[in-house]
C-alpha cells in the first residue's frame, strides 16, 4: 500500500508522453505514462500519491472531463495541465474547475519540473487526508443501524432524551448505543465526531 | 412577225401581169416572200437571242459581284487552295487575321507554314482526308502571325469544282482568339482564387497546424532538456543518449512534414499541373493534411475506400482543396451540434457508373439549413460565423472545370453528405 510519488502523464501523443518521461526521470522522478484518460482511470487508485501531467484536448475522454471525474470522485489529486497554443478558453475553465498549474506549449522545463515538485508535495498532505477519510468511512461503515441512528440524531443535537423519545426506547438505551458508537468512531468529544462525518458527508 | 410580213404579201396581188408569166411570177414571188418572211422570224429570234445573252450576262455579273462583294468583306478568312494546299485566291479578312501587309504575302503559301508545330499534323491529316475521300471536318488550329502573335482558328475546308472541271480546296477559317482568350483568362482568374482560397483556408487551420507543430517541438524540447540534465549529473549513459537522438530526429521530420504540407497547399504552380492519379490516394493524402488539424482528430473516421484504384485526371491541389473544404464543412457541422461521442465522418469512394467515380463526404452534425439547395452554392452565403461563403461556390467551380458535379443534401437521419463526381481517366476526357 505503499506508494512512491508517482508522476501520471496522459497525453494521447507517444512522442510527447516519451519526452516527457524520459525529461522527468532525468530528475528522478518516478513517471507513468497513459495513452488516454480511460486508461489513467482503471489504473489510479486514492492511495496512490503523485500528481497528474494531462494533456487538454485528447480524443475520447478530454483532460478537462478527466478533471471533473476525479474531482467528482473526490480524488485529490494535482493536476498540471499542459495545452496547445490558444488554448485560454479552455484553461479559464480547466481554473474555475480548481486547476492549479496550466502550462502551455512549448514550455519552460525548469516550470514544469517546479510545478511537478510542488504538486507531489502538495499530494503528500492530500494523502494524509485521504487516508483519514478512508478510516472514518471505515468507522462508519463499522456501525450498527441502530448506533448509525444515534449517531446522526447526536449531530443533529439532540439530547438523549430527545433521542430516546424519538427512537422510542429507553435513556439508558440510548447511553448505551452512544457510548459504543463514540467508542467505534475513536471520537472523543462531540465536536470531533461532527467534524469527522462533516469530512466523510463530502464524498457521499 | 406576222403583222409585218402582211404588206408585202398585199403589195404582190395587186401587180398586173400576163397569164404565163404571171403565174411563173405570181410562183416565184410567193416563194420569195416565204423566205424572206423565214429570214425575217431568224433575224427575229437571233436577235431576241442575242437581248436574252445580254440579259443573263448582265445578271451573271450582277451575281459575280453579289459573291465578290461577300467574299471580299466576309469577316471570316477564305482561302482557295490547289490541291497541295497552295493558296491561289484570299480575301481580305486573310490578311488581315494574318497581320500581313497584302494578299501577296499569303498567295502561293500554304496555311500549314503558318501553323504551330503541334498542329500542323492535324492539317496534314485533314488535306489527305479532303483528297481521298471528299469529306472534311471543322478542326482548330493555332497559328503564329507575321507580327509573331498567336492566334486560334477553325478551319472548315470543302472541295469545290471549277468550271474546267478541276479541283480546288476552299477553306472558310474562323478566328476565334478573342474567345480563346477570354477562356484563358477565365481559367487563369479561377486558379487564381483557387489559390487565394487555400491561403484562407489555410488561414482557418493555422491554429490547428500551429498546435500540431508544437507536439513535436516540445517532444524535441523535452528530449534535449533529459538529456542536459543527465549529462550535467554525469549519468550519461550513451546507449540511451543515442536512442532519444534518433527519437529527436524522427520528431524533426515530423514538424518538417507538418510544414511541408502546409507549404504544398498554398503553392501556387500547382494550380496548373494535371495528372493521372488514383482518387483514394488524394484521399489519403489529403487526411494527412487534415490529421494537422485538432478537430479531425476528435471524430470518428470512417473510410470506405473503393478497393481498387481509380484513375482520375486532376489538378491534384484542387481536388484536395476541394476535400478539405468539404471535411472542414462537415467538422463544422459536427461541433455546432455537440454530439456527445464527438460525431462521426465517412469518406466513401464509389462507382456510379462505369464512367464516373464517387466521393461522398458523410457528417453527422447539424445539417443543411432550409432552402439550402438554391443557397450553400452562392457566393458570399455564409451560416458560419467566421465565414466568407466562397469555399462551396470555388469547390463548386473547381469539379466543373474537372468534368464533375458538386452536389449536397441533407441526411435522412442527421447531418449531412456532400459528394461530386469525376470521370474515370479515358471516358471523358477534356
Amino acid at each position: 500500500m505503499n506508494y512512491p510519488p508517482t508522476v501520471f502523464i496522459v497525453d494521447d501523443d507517444p512522442a510527447v508522453r516519451d519526452s516527457l518521461r524520459w525529461l522527468l526521470e532525468s530528475m528522478h522522478l518516478k513517471v507513468a505514462t497513459f495513452g488516454s484518460a480511460e486508461e489513467f482511470i482503471k489504473f489510479y487508485t486514492m492511495h496512490m500519491i503523485g500528481c497528474l501531467v494531462l494533456d487538454v484536448r485528447m480524443p475520447g475522454m478530454s483532460g478537462l472531463q478527466l478533471q471533473q471525474y476525479l474531482s467528482k470522485q473526490k480524488h485529490s489529486l494535482p493536476i498540471i495541465f499542459i495545452t496547445g497554443h490558444g488554448d485560454i478558453p479552455m484553461a479559464v475553465r480547466a481554473m474555475q474547475a480548481g486547476a492549479m498549474y496550466f502550462l502551455e506549449k512549448p514550455f519552460e522545463d525548469q516550470v514544469l519540473l517546479d510545478y511537478v515538485h510542488e504538486a507531489l508535495v502538495l499530494d503528500k498532505e492530500y494523502q494524509q487526508s485521504r487516508i483519514r477519510l478512508t478510516m472514518i468511512q471505515a468507522r462508519i461503515s463499522n456501525l450498527t443501524e441502530r448506533e448509525r441512528e444515534v449517531m446522526d440524531l447526536v449531530i443533529g443535537n439532540h439530547s438523549n432524551k430527545e433521542i430516546a423519545a424519538r427512537l422510542g426506547v429507553s435513556i439508558k438505551t440510548v447511553e448505551f448505543h452512544r457510548s459504543h458508537m463514540m467508542e467505534k468512531m475513536h471520537a472523543t468529544s462531540l465536536i470531533e465526531l461532527v467534524n469527522m462525518t462533516m469530512e466523510a458527508a463530502g464524498d457521499e | 412577225m406576222i403583222t409585218k410580213a402582211s404588206p408585202a404579201s398585199s403589195q404582190s396581188v395587186t401587180r398586173p401581169e400576163t397569164l404565163d408569166k404571171t403565174d411563173h411570177a405570181k410562183q416565184t414571188a410567193k416563194e420569195l416572200e416565204a423566205a424572206n418572211l423565214e429570214l425575217k422570224i431568224a433575224n427575229e429570234r437571233l436577235l431576241h437571242e442575242i437581248e436574252e445573252r445580254k440579259w443573263a450576262e448582265a445578271r451573271l455579273e450582277i451575281e459575280h459581284a453579289r459573291l465578290d462583294t461577300i467574299f471580299q468583306s466576309q469577316p471570316n478568312w477564305i482561302n482557295i487552295c490547289t490541291l497541295d494546299s497552295r493558296i491561289q485566291e484570299v480575301n481580305p479578312a486573310g490578311p488581315i487575321i494574318m497581320e500581313a501587309d497584302g494578299p501577296e504575302q499569303l498567295i502561293g503559301r500554304s496555311l500549314r507554314d503558318f501553323v504551330i508545330p503541334e498542329y500542323q499534323q492535324e492539317v496534314d491529316k485533314c488535306i489527305a482526308n479532303i483528297l481521298q475521300t471528299g469529306e472534311s471536318h471543322p478542326h482548330e488550329v493555332q497559328v503564329k502571325t507575321f507580327r509573331g502573335n498567336t492566334r486560334w482558328l477553325t478551319v472548315r475546308p470543302v472541295l469545290i469544282h471549277l468550271d474546267n472541271d478541276e479541283l480546288r480546296i476552299m477553306s472558310i477559317i474562323i478566328d476565334h482568339t478573342d474567345r480563346q482568350l477570354a477562356q484563358i483568362k477565365l481559367a487563369e482568374r479561377q486558379r487564381e482564387l483557387a489559390h487565394i482560397m487555400r491561403l484562407n483556408t489555410l488561414g482557418e487551420m493555422a491554429s490547428g497546424i500551429a498546435h500540431e507543430l508544437n507536439q513535436p517541438l516540445s517532444a524535441i524540447a523535452n528530449y534535449i532538456r533529459g538529456c542536459e540534465l543527465r549529462m550535467q549529473n554525469s549519468e550519461c549513459n550513451m546507449e540511451s543518449i543515442t536512442e532519444v537522438m534518433r527519437l529527436v530526429s524522427v520528431q524533426v521530420k515530423r514538424a518538417g512534414e507538418i510544414l511541408r504540407y502546409a507549404k504544398d497547399f498554398t503553392r501556387k504552380d500547382q494550380d496548373i499541373e494535371w495528372l493521372e492519379l488514383n482518387i483514394s490516394e488524394i484521399i489519403n493524402d489529403t487526411l494527412h493534411l487534415m490529421e494537422t488539424t485538432e478537430q479531425f482528430k476528435q471524430v470518428k473516421l470512417i473510410k470506405n475506400l473503393y478497393p481498387e484504384p481509380l484513375m482520375v485526371n486532376v489538378n491534384k491541389i484542387q481536388i484536395e482543396q476541394v476535400l478539405v473544404n468539404m471535411v472542414l464543412n462537415a467538422l463544422d457541422s459536427i461541433r455546432e451540434s455537440n454530439l456527445p461521442d464527438g460525431g462521426t465522418l465517412e469518406i466513401r469512394t464509389e462507382l456510379p457508373d462505369a464512367q464516373h467515380v464517387r466521393v461522398s463526404i458523410i457528417d453527422d452534425g447539424s445539417g443543411l439549413p432550409d432552402g439550402y439547395e438554391d443557397k450553400i452554392f452562392r457566393p458570399f452565403y455564409t451560416s458560419k460565423k467566421d465565414g466568407m461563403g466562397m469555399g462551396l461556390p470555388i469547390s463548386s467551380s473547381i469539379i466543373e472545370a474537372h468534368s464533375g458535379k458538386l452536389v449536397a443534401s441533407n441526411n435522412s437521419e442527421k447531418g449531412a453528405t456532400f459528394y461530386f463526381t469525376l470521370p474515370i481517366k479515358g471516358t471523358s476526357r477534356q
